[in-house]
């Protein structure tokens, strides 16, 4: 319900901003629009945090979960507890600086300076959290040690993680260039696709683990469908990925390149 | 390999994917009002 109510704060503060003019107006749609995004970055990482860390499950396959009680990692946590949280402002870092690193690659002058030394300062946060995140998780979910120790080529996927870091950290210093800031761009992506994977392979075959142990925990094989409507799901799978790809395609290459520089009073779409 | 694992492994790519492009969207909000 609360991503829902920051998803509506989004869209209104986009489209209220320019109806009427005035000193207040606007830059209060944009805090608005500012803190909801924040706020959604941050829970979408503490929802990431909970499967990691498991719910309470029971023999049903149902669990009720506080929103918090008191913040401390134990059975009886509720979804806010201290990982969580680590793990919502871990992914707030890091989704900033993705975010400004994409300003910096879409725009010039005076923002693009400020987009690339957020970026700059926010790689600090992001690899701190980054370290520390890792660290915690190794102790917090067990089975994410247990799967890459055994299966090591799993650790493709951290190796992917890092080396989008060090990139980032790379691409982000020495001469300023349009080719540099798509290199730190897609740094950044190869990131999170690291973090994302080495937390999906860590987790297999778990897709939400319970507190409560193994037994109770959902996996690809008790909520698994036919293998018959897997192959149905996977042909229509593919047709729909292909639409989808073919459109996203469409639209880089339709808004390819730097944008241009507004007043700030325009419409904000 | 296994439906199970080939859906597994999908949906771990489509919701690393949902991230990488949505997410910059989601991150240059966040920051937004600094670029003013």
């Amino acid at each position: 319900m609360m991503v829902l109510w920051l998803l509506i704060l989004r869209g209104i503060s986009i489209e209220f901003r320019s109806h009427v003019s005035g000193p207040l107006w606007s830059p209060f749609w944009d805090l608005i629009f500012c803190l909801s995004s924040a706020l959604l970055a941050i829970f979408y990482g503490a929802a990431l945090g909970n499967v990691v860390r498991g719910v309470p499950l029971d023999a049903s396959g149902y669990f009720f979960e506080a929103l918090w009680t008191n913040f401390r990692f134990s059975k009886d946590a509720g979804i806010l507890d201290w990982y969580t949280i680590l793990v919502g402002l871990a992914a707030y870092f890091a989704l900033a600086e993705h975010g400004a690193l994409w300003v910096a690659l879409k725009t010039d002058g005076a923002v693009r300076q400020r987009a690339q030394r957020i970026a700059r300062l926010g790689w600090w946060g992001v690899a701190l959290l980054t370290v520390g995140l890792t660290l915690i998780t190794l102790r917090v979910q067990p089975l994410v040690l247990a799967n890459l120790t055994g299966r090591p080529w799993g650790f493709l996927f951290p190796a992917i993680a890092i080396a989008g870091l060090a990139g980032m950290f790379a691409f982000l210093r020495g001469e300023n260039t349009a080719a540099r800031e798509r290199k730190a761009f897609f740094s950044s992506s190869a990131y999170l696709l690291g973090m994302l994977t080495s937390a999906a392979f860590g987790l297999y075959p778990y897709v939400l683990p319970a507190r409560g142990g193994a037994a109770l925990s959902l996996s690809i094989y008790n909520t698994r469908t036919s293998d018959r409507a897997m192959q149905i799901g996977l042909a229509w799978w593919i047709i729909g990925m292909i639409l989808a790809t073919s459109y996203f395609i469409f639209v880089y290459r339709r808004f390819a390149g730097k944008v241009g520089g507004g007043t700030g009073d325009e419409h904000g779409y | 390999m296994a439906m199970p694992t080939v859906w597994f492994c999908l949906v771990a790519v489509m919701i690393a994917v949902y991230v990488l492009l949505d997410g910059f969207d989601l991150g240059r909000a966040s920051v937004v009002s600094t670029y003013r």
